[in-house]
């Protein structure tokens, strides 16, 4: 696997996951600790409380995860694909298959903590995103940054991933 | 251990400065002000335990040039008057050019010679080089904290040499002052002199008064109004001939 | 600040540093390591497609088209020539984070009074609050210097659709002057922030948040070429600063003839010297002539006004001047 940094490639491991799909969409995939007024949330339940989130079932004392598209992508589409990765907390399996053609990563490991606010903001209740004393303070300490792959399906021009609902 | 050795690693702790050309953290090995970083050989000082590299913008003078880029500015912006150079004085000026850790920068005269005169507000553009082994420029005589705020911290200080020429010059009823950079001849003007005075060469005075003399001995020596009023318009358009020619001479 | 990441040449551990740093040290060993080259900062240039000549030309033809100044083109003589390379931070990524707004509201309401005349008058609300995340591509061109003195150049289009190549600094240095940038990465980023916020500060905002980055960033430092030709008159220097890419002249002010009346004064005299020489009564009436056309000619009768126009002071018409 090789990543275009600085206008060139240099390798890199990349843990693939998920199994039916003929394509594997590269993504950064960091645990988070998020310090804001309403206090340090470091691990699922706590972030799923700060969203707002009604799903329960994955709901744990373990530390939530973020999703940042690593490919080329528009940005309104990557932090939207990011938001839907990292809400639907999805449970990921190594898939057996490893000779899937992966997508180039365009995006690079430097700029991962400012794309991961955003997308982990853009997940948020609306009522904390308009209160700007909250905003000011929030800020995100990403953990064991690496890629990861998901494979995905090609359909015409678009790609999706039905375990979890995805589409690009 | 032997019992002066504590001293002795006294005597050898050697202070250190950020290299403002590389960034090294260098030695300082002389007492003066002077330094030479030993990783990329820049010669640079330290003032105030600041570390400044002086750079300078090459220029041969011609203070021909310099007043006709400031006449030619007054001629291009309609000052019809002629206007007369009283002093022209040129010489390398120091002043602070300091990048600030919030990006933004500061730009301020470093000596006191400018008074007076107009100044530029912001680095010219041009070719900075280091000064040659050997060629000195005039020394600041105001120190770099003193034109920063207390909050502000330069990340990068230069001393940057400029070619100025400080020029004295009248207009008619009024006495002005110029700065004109050698880096780009541009002219700084603290605003364009009004026309105020009124000025009326000897020359013009001269044909003036020849013409309202020769007018008036025509005009009680001619016999009747036919003769007065033909020599009138003869001494005219003399006059008006010798105005045209007057202006295509000049 | 962008950073780079090298591998140490002494333990082979990652070190990092920042954008335009020459040397740093390994967190790991401690050894210092010196980095040479233009640590990540590519330097590009725009080649010149005008040589003098063609400047030159240009300038004359100008002269020759336009203003006043066309009688006497041909006096302005050229005396030297320039060509410069004037740097320009190019910034392209992504503004990427988040801007929040307070804005004041006002509505419309719609009244009658104990007459019954309907008049309106503007009510406060509620203010707005909005909330908006920013993502947003960038490429943006700006001076790494203050180049006022040669005037405004479109440098942003042609960098991005000229062909730049790597700049060779001693093959540029040995035919032209090649400009330092004195501006900082640091400032051109924030003015490519500032760019970048959307909306700008539309009225009626009273408080206002924004925290937005550049991400996935590509810097250089894009090298244009200009032509600074110096022409004189009559010991006079005019500059002329002219693209040496398209050919057009970007900045240059050339003044107009100088227009001096040459027959009124001389003819104004001699009318009232022939009336006081002739009798008092004619003296009174050309005088009166005179005064007549002086205030129809130039406007006003004052003393200095009527000085200057027997002394001949020129007035300057409209030159040719751009930028």
């Amino acid at each position: 696997m090789w990543e275009l940094a600085e206008g060139r490639l240099v390798p890199r491991e990349v843990v693939h996951f998920s199994g039916s799909g003929d394509i594997f969409l590269p993504f950064w995939y960091a645990s988070f600790i998020i310090n804001s007024p309403d206090g340090l949330v470091d691990d699922t339940m706590s972030y799923m409380k700060m969203c707002g989130s009604v799903k329960t079932a994955v709901a744990s004392t373990e530390a939530p995860f973020v999703f940042i598209p690593a490919f080329l992508l528009p940005p309104p589409q990557s932090i939207r694909l990011g938001r839907n990765m990292t809400v639907r907390f999805p449970s990921l399996q190594r898939s057996p298959v490893r000779d899937l053609p992966v997508e180039p990563i365009t995006v690079a490991e430097v700029d991962v903590p400012a794309l991961a606010e955003l997308i982990l903001l853009s997940t948020l209740v609306e009522e904390r995103r308009n209160n700007p004393s909250f905003l000011v303070s929030f800020s995100v300490d990403l953990s064991g940054v690496r890629l990861v792959s998901v494979s995905f399906k090609r359909e015409g021009n678009r790609m999706i991933q039905p375990e979890m609902n995805l589409e690009v | 251990m032997p019992k002066g050795f504590p001293f002795f690693a006294k005597e050898l702790r050697l202070n250190t400065t950020r290299c403002p050309q590389c960034g090294f953290k260098a030695a300082l090995l002389t007492e003066s002000d002077f330094h030479t970083c030993s990783q990329c050989r820049a010669l640079f000082r330290v003032f105030g335990g600041q570390s400044v590299s002086e750079q300078y913008f090459r220029h041969e003078p011609d203070d021909a040039l310099a007043w006709g880029a400031l006449i030619g500015l007054l001629d291009s912006e309609g000052v019809a008057v002629p206007a007369a150079a009283t002093a022209i004085s040129f010489g390398y000026h120091p002043f602070w050019f300091a990048e600030l850790d919030n990006g933004s920068t500061r730009f301020k005269t470093a000596g006191s010679a400018l008074n007076g005169y107009p100044q530029p507000s912001v680095p010219p553009p041009g070719n900075l080089e280091f000064p040659p082994p050997g060629r000195s420029f005039p020394q600041p005589t105001i120190a770099p904290e003193t034109f920063l705020a207390q909050a502000e911290v330069p990340v990068r200080l230069r001393l940057l040499q400029l070619p100025l020429y400080l020029i004295n010059f009248e207009l008619p009823g009024q006495q002005c002052q110029a700065t004109v950079s050698g880096c780009s001849w541009q002219v700084y003007l603290t605003k364009i002199p009004n026309e105020t005075g009124i000025h009326i060469s000897s020359s013009r005075l001269l044909f003036l008064g020849g013409y309202v003399a020769l007018l008036l001995l025509a005009g009680t020596l001619a016999p009747n109004v036919f003769w007065r009023s033909s020599l009138v318009a003869l001494i005219l358009l003399v006059a008006w001939r010798l105005e045209i020619s007057g202006d295509r001479e000049g | 600040m962008a950073t780079i990441v090298f591998k140490c040449p002494h333990c082979g551990g990652p070190f990092e540093c920042a954008e335009g740093d020459r040397s740093a040290v390994c967190r790991f060993c401690g050894v210092t390591s010196v980095i040479s080259g233009d640590s990540g900062v590519h330097r590009l240039l725009i080649r010149e497609r005008v040589d003098l000549n063609a400047a030159r030309a240009a300038v004359r033809k100008l002269l020759a088209a336009g203003g006043d100044a066309r009688e006497s083109a041909s006096s302005f003589s050229f005396k030297e020539g320039t060509l410069l390379f004037l740097p320009f931070w190019r910034i392209r990524g992504i503004a990427t984070g988040w801007q929040w707004r307070e804005k004041e509201t006002f509505r419309e309401e719609v009244e009658y009074d104990e007459n019954g005349t309907r008049f309106t008058r503007t009510v406060k609300g509620e203010n707005e609050r909005s909330f908006s995340l920013v993502a947003a591509p960038l490429d943006l061109s700006t001076p790494a210097g203050d180049y006022s003195p040669y005037g405004q150049m479109p440098v942003g289009l042609a960098a991005a659709v000229l062909k730049c190549e790597a700049l060779d600094y001693r093959e540029t240095a040995a035919r032209a002057t090649v400009v330092d940038p004195l501006k900082g990465i640091a400032q051109a980023r924030q003015e490519a922030l500032a760019i970048t916020r959307v909306g700008g500060n539309p009225d009626g905002t009273v408080h206002q948040e924004a925290r937005v980055r550049i991400s996935s960033e590509w810097l250089a430092l894009t090298y244009y070429p200009i032509w600074r030709l110096l022409f004189t008159r009559g010991g006079r220097v005019y500059p002329v600063t002219i693209d040496a890419v398209n050919c057009t002249i970007i900045r240059c002010q050339f003044p107009g003839e100088e227009q001096r009346e040459r027959f009124l004064p001389l003819a104004l005299i001699a009318m009232v010297l022939l009336g006081w020489t002739t009798m008092p009564a004619a003296g009174a009436a050309l005088t009166a002539l005179s005064a007549y056309l002086l205030k129809w000619r130039t406007g006003t009768l004052d003393a200095p006004s009527i000085i200057k126009l027997l002394a001949g002071t020129p007035k300057r018409s409209v030159g040719v001047e751009r930028g």
